[in-house]
């Protein structure tokens, strides 16, 4: 019998699969309907795509988002390219779309766990003001950072009602605004602008990550790091006591001595002051720079370098984020003013004039005093809007017992809470997918959140309830000082700003018909210029997601007239440790902790999912004695805490970091009881200027725990160990040659194969080459201004339907994410450079999964694309065995999402079933949808085209989210693509080009001011015959060229 | 032809449902602490079906023959001659036939998006509320779901129902030339649609394959019919 290897397996598994299967089979699908409307909204087309241009609501931050919504269902939420910072969504942006299918939403407003109607909730809530009044207590909010109308509505409502405001978050910014009322006598907050900076000197700021304004901040170091003329590349100088996400980008890691940070500001400033002769100089002449040095541990000569560094080029000084937040925080942030001025950057880099400003903000000490009078009986009613004060709180401010202890609590919340009490009235405001709002964050820059989908549930936003409450209350409304536009005389036609308009200017109170008009109100008033028809405005602004005009960059002068003294410090006895508290980037302060992707997606850092660690030196970690295994307890005067560690170079030794966000007691079936939450180890220590928290002051005790850790790192491997993977060159050969021979400075691997074989005419390859008539699309990734953040990760889970599976299934490596961020750590102290690689399917052309399966349904197309054809797949896993990337997944169960997020799968993805292979697609979904829009032009031109290189560069989920461009997509047929000038830089490198597996995917390597030795290919070994000690890499491309 | 010798038999496994499936199986989520509350749901599998297959088939010929035979007709929906019993008796002879309607009047999206199309009830009342219902049982049936616009659905059952995984794009073969009798039929002759062909991939690749592309492709033919063999045309 003739029958080849091939055939015996085709006929062989299938079979199998067969016989298998072969019992209880209905012949039959089962019956479909078509449920078609009864009356189809106007503008609605079944199977095919509505966006709606919206704000994000994740944080306070107010980013444009477009939302694109799929039979009236959002399937997918991606940055807005009209916004002011363009594309790019963060990676917490994402997870609204997935909570607006939350589970475990409540179903209407709820009180004692029965769903009640509004009526009744807003009468029972404004019965209870009343009742609060008559008892001569207090009516209190304590909220989140509220913008734009909410914010300004609620100042009204709080004026007509006497409402005490507290807006307090655990990430907030009122040290920043501290410091500002300190150095330029205004409390505000300027915008960093970092793309003309080459160098950042930060002292802690999370700005690629956690930080307010991220996405702006993040796209300004993209371009500093990677100018488009070349010349420089920016200098990242952090003093901090971890390596975070940010600080992972550093070209110089200084941990000083936690809570010297301020001492290095001082001496830096000094130095600096001297170096330019600075005006007020007489203001440093206190600082002893030795002493400083001495404190801090760093040396006097790389503070003076520093100094110098900022004062002869451009650069920026950022302030201290939540790391650095120690009791002097104040301090340090004002000090980093007066670094800017002495650099020049007032009104270049620091600019006024279009400010941030995030509406009312409250200091950690405002938010105390409000619990402390709610526990001694004075506080009536007490709303609690987006915030957790019951997780967020140290435990000495006893928060649950404040809250206990109010009359009447009315949350603003989807989902209960760790802050829900049992008597709480819970009051569900909607997805802001859903609902309408507003956001005015920078100065002239305005965005509209619109809904793009009817509400799911019986919700009213907050704007709503307020406005209701008031009129329920008889309030009337203070008259607005600001200048009245006439509704008719500006065209109006909209029946409820025309009707909402006149009330709003007279002392007849709130009475708007709903938030939508008061919103629609307060910008005509404030926004809308008065030229021409207010609604063709309107369209307008609800077309492109806002109005977008901010105000221009001005300085303030600073008018700082004294300095703090160094600092001391933090007193430690021999064997404690410093503790430090940091955000976690994918949880935030603690907001996200019930959405399940959020706790699957590993940390950039650690890589550690669906839980806490803490972060300790590996020398600790040997001085403690610790197993992989173990524990550690952290013990401090106010409780301890048992979690996993992870032994990372990027912390002091004297230091442990402990992760915020999970450790929630009552957070959902995601959120409950996973890891520990690290706010139980604090004291209410305070910022003695702001009144902030002060989380970095505590000195904790350490030690070894029996119990069996939890921690699990999907990248087990911090070393490349010498493998050439992530690569970086040189800083200053990468500016002098922003352009030139493809591999000129990293080696492509792949090229000395191509010119060997050119060169020894017998040789040819094994395979014949793939055919590429129209396209061959392909990938830049851009390592440069990568910073690792997973926003990409995550939206390709939301774009392809990629499940979860749960810690215990992650644990065993079943996890689903087809981008793998690959995280690797080269060399230590001062340079230790952190390096991330986004690791997806690379589409080769010459692919080792092709070859081995036996049933076809892997192949190479037309487009360059390694296709998947998940219905031919059997599941033999032989694909995924000889992927040299590792980038298949293999489905080893049938995934289930919780009933509400079967909403939210993209209809245009097929949901994969057990047993069968996945892997990422470079979102064909998304190629085949624009060459059919591109096909309906050829046809109405009647002219071959093909889809332009600007249709197809952001065309990916993952290109489309990433904040700081670092992934283009395009055709490499295209000579003037994006993507085939990218793959000509020459940094542009194959990742394991040796194997010749001619990848689609190009990375462009890093560009380090300091490169640490290994899996360097610079300049100074790059056609040189290695000696010494050459890197692994090094010595084999030599190798390579040699034969 | 080379067979194998003996029993020459080849076991072909049909349709993977995907979505559809995976929705039935719709799991509420507990803690997930524990693997039980992941749950974790069975493999759905399909019809099977035995044929011969020469030993030089080529790859598209063998997927013909073992995945989507010609005359595995009960693959996918419901065998060609079941008539099926639609919530209205809904009679396009009377429309597209006796009237001349285009088809594309009620399935308007089909020129325009990947679906055809069913229309909303407001498009039929656009003519049916000036027509009498009186003695026309049918007519009370579609006035009973319109119900000034507030009724519900009209529940139709779907005749050619397509797996899950496969992504069939109307707006193309329309606006590509290809007649809608050319695989619904002579709906315009029929009274309850019913489904003439049997939709298996090997019904669509005899046209994918082997249709002839107009002279518009030019120099471009043999490329866009290779293209049109992608499994990633239909499938992603």
């Amino acid at each position: 019998m003739d029958l080849n290897r091939r055939d015996f397996l085709k006929t062989a598994s299938i079979a199998t699969a067969a016989t298998a299967a072969a019992c209880s089979i209905d012949p039959r699908t089962p019956v479909e309907h078509y449920l078609p409307y009864v009356q189809m909204p106007e503008d609605e087309l079944p199977g095919v795509a509505t966006y709606f241009s919206t704000a994000c609501a994740e944080c306070a931050s107010g980013c444009g988002m477009v939302a694109r919504a799929k039979e009236g269902r959002v399937v997918m939420v991606e940055g807005n390219p009209d916004w002011t910072e363009g594309h790019g969504l963060c990676t917490r942006g994402h997870f609204g779309l997935v909570s607006a299918y939350g589970p475990e939403r409540v179903a209407g407003p709820t009180a004692g766990g029965k769903v009640q109607d509004w009526d009744s909730s807003i009468k029972a809530v404004s019965d209870a003001i009343a009742a609060a009044k008559a008892a001569g207590k207090q009516v209190a909010w304590l909220g989140q950072y509220r913008t734009g109308s909410l914010n300004s509505l609620l100042s009204e409502f709080a004026g007509a009602s006497g409402l005490r405001r507290v807006h307090w978050e655990a990430l907030g910014v009122e040290t920043l605004l501290a410091a500002t009322r300190q150095a330029f006598g205004v409390a505000t907050l300027p915008t960093y602008e970092l793309s003309g900076a080459q160098v950042i000197l930060s002292f802690g700021m999370d700005f690629l990550g956690t930080a307010y304004g991220a996405m702006g901040m993040a796209k300004g170091w993209s371009s500093a790091k990677n100018p488009a003329d070349g010349g420089f590349v920016t200098r990242l100088v952090c003093v901090e006591p971890r390596i975070g996400v940010t600080s992972a980008q550093a070209d110089h890691f200084l941990p000083a001595l936690p809570g010297t940070e301020l001492a290095v500001a001082l001496a830096v400033a000094r130095l600096a002051a001297d170096k330019v002769g600075y005006a007020n100089a007489g203001l440093l002449a206190g600082v002893d720079v030795a002493a400083a040095s001495k404190l801090s541990g760093i040396g006097e000569e790389k503070l003076k370098e520093i100094a110098g560094w900022i004062t002869e080029h451009p650069s920026i000084v950022l302030p201290g984020g939540a790391v650095n937040a120690g009791v002097q925080a104040t301090d340090l942030a004002a000090v980093t003013f007066l670094l800017n001025d002495i650099c020049g950057n007032i009104g270049r880099s620091v600019v006024f004039g279009k400010e941030q400003s995030y509406g009312t903000v409250s200091s950690y000490a405002d938010a105390r005093a409000l619990l402390e009078d709610a526990r001694a009986g004075k506080i009536g009613v007490l709303f609690v809007d987006g915030v957790n004060p019951v997780y967020n709180f140290p435990e000495a401010d006893k928060a649950g017992e404040a809250l206990d202890a109010v009359d009447m609590l009315v949350q603003f919340a989807n989902e209960k809470d760790d802050s829900t009490r049992p008597k709480t009235l819970l009051l569900p405001p909607g997805s802001s997918l859903e609902t309408w709002g507003d956001a005015n964050v920078t100065t002239g820059v305005y965005t509209l959140q619109q809904p793009a989908m009817t509400p799911q549930h019986n919700t009213l936003t907050v704007g709503d309830v307020v406005l209701r409450l008031a009129k329920a209350m008889g309030l009337a409304a203070p008259v607005a000082a600001e200048a009245v536009v006439d509704p008719a005389a500006a065209g109006a036609t909209d029946a409820a700003v025309v009707a909402a308009a006149p009330v709003a200017t007279s002392s007849a109170g709130f009475d708007y018909a709903d938030f939508h008009a008061y919103v629609q109100t307060r910008w005509m008033k404030n926004v809308f210029d008065g030229n021409g028809s207010f609604d063709a405005w309107w369209t307008n602004v609800r077309q492109k997601g806002g109005h977008f005009a901010p105000a221009a960059a001005t300085a303030l002068p600073l008018t700082m007239a004294s300095l703090p003294g160094l600092p001391t410090a933090l007193s430690q006895s021999g064997a404690e440790l410093a503790l430090v508290i940091f955000p976690s980037s994918n949880l935030g302060d603690g907001r996200h902790a019930n959405v399940p992707w959020a706790q699957e997606l590993p940390d950039p850092i650690s890589t550690n999912t669906w839980g806490s660690w803490a972060e300790l030196n590996p020398k600790t970690v040997e001085k403690l004695g610790l197993g992989k295994t173990d524990s550690v307890k952290i013990k401090t005067a106010s409780g301890e805490i048992t979690l996993g560690y992870f032994a990372t170079p990027g912390v002091r030794e004297d230091t442990v970091a402990v992760v915020l966000g999970n450790g929630h007691v009552n957070m959902g079936n995601f959120g409950t009881g996973r890891g520990v939450n690290p706010m139980k180890l604090l004291a209410s220590a305070q910022d003695a200027t702001s009144g902030a928290l002060a989380t970095a002051t505590t000195a904790a005790s350490i030690s070894r725990s029996e119990v069996t850790s939890d921690f699990f790192a999907l990248s087990g491997n911090i070393d490349m160990d010498g493998r050439p993977i992530a690569m970086a060159c040189s800083a200053e050969e990468a500016a002098a040659k922003p352009t030139g021979e493809p591999g000129e400075i990293v080696e492509i691997e792949e090229i000395p194969w191509d010119r060997r074989l050119d060169e020894k005419k017998g040789l040819h390859d094994f395979f014949p080459e793939p055919q590429h008539p129209t396209y061959r699309f392909a990938m830049a990734i851009d390592l440069n201004s990568c910073t690792g953040c997973m926003a990409c990760v995550i939206a390709c889970d939301l774009e392809n339907n990629i499940p979860f599976v749960g810690p215990d299934q992650v644990r065993r490596g079943r996890g689903m994410s087809w981008i793998r961020m690959d995280r690797f750590v080269e060399g230590e102290g001062e340079h230790i450079d952190v390096r991330h690689l986004p690791s997806m399917c690379q589409n080769c052309s010459h692919a080792p999964c092709e070859g081995v399966c036996p049933v076809l349904a892997t192949y190479h197309n037309l487009d360059g694309l390694n296709a998947m054809v998940y219905n031919r797949c059997v599941g033999t896993r032989y694909c995924a065995n000889n992927c040299p990337y590792t980038a298949r997944r293999f489905n080893y169960h049938t995934w289930t999402w919780p009933d509400s997020m079967y909403l939210m799968l993209n209809p245009d993805v097929t949901v994969r079933e057990m047993g069968v292979m996945e892997k990422c697609t470079f979102c064909t979904q998304r190629t085949r949808a624009v060459k059919d829009s591109w096909r309906d032009m050829q046809i109405e031109s009647g002219a071959q085209q093909k889809v332009p290189d600007h249709a197809l560069v952001k065309l990916t989920a993952c290109a489309s989210a990433c904040p700081t461009n670092s992934i283009t997509f395009g055709s490499t047929n295209d000579p003037e693509g994006s993507v085939t000038k990218k793959f000509a830089n020459p940094r542009a490198y194959t990742l394991l080009g040796t194997l010749n597996t001619k990848p689609g995917v190009r990375y462009l390597a890093k560009a380090r001011h300091h490169v640490s030795g290994e899996a360097h290919h610079g300049a100074a070994t790059h056609g040189e015959a290695p000696h010494g000690e050459a890197p692994h890499g090094t010595e084999h491309a030599a190798e390579i060229k040699e034969g | 032809m080379r067979s194998l010798p003996g029993a020459n038999l080849v076991f072909a496994l049909v349709t993977v449902p995907l979505w559809a499936t995976v929705g039935c199986e719709m799991n509420t989520v507990a803690n997930p602490a524990d693997e039980e509350n992941f749950p974790i749901g069975s493999k759905n599998l399909a019809p099977i079906s035995i044929v011969d297959i020469p030993m030089d088939a080529s790859p598209l010929e063998v997927d013909k023959m073992t995945f989507f035979p010609e005359n595995l007709s009960v693959a996918i929906g419901d065998p060609l001659d079941e008539a099926i019993e639609q919530p209205i008796a809904f009679p396009h002879d009377r429309h597209a036939g006796v009237l001349g309607m285009d088809c594309q009047y009620c399935h308007s999206s089909a020129r325009k998006g990947q679906h055809a199309g069913i229309p909303p009830t407001q498009l039929c009342m656009g003519c049916h509320s000036q027509i009498d219902t009186e003695g026309r049982p049918e007519l009370k049936k579609l006035a009973d779901f319109w119900k000034d616009g507030a009724g519900t659905p009209i529940p139709w059952i779907k005749v050619h129902d397509l797996p899950d995984f496969v992504y069939f794009n109307h707006k193309r073969h329309v606006l590509g030339g290809v007649q809608c009798q050319e695989c619904h039929g002579q709906v315009q002759e029929m009274g309850v649609a019913q489904r003439v062909a049997s939709l298996n991939m090997g019904w669509c690749l005899d046209c994918h394959a082997q249709h002839d592309l107009d002279d518009s492709y030019g120099t471009q033919k043999e490329l866009r019919r290779s293209e049109l063999k992608d499994c990633w045309t239909c499938h992603k």
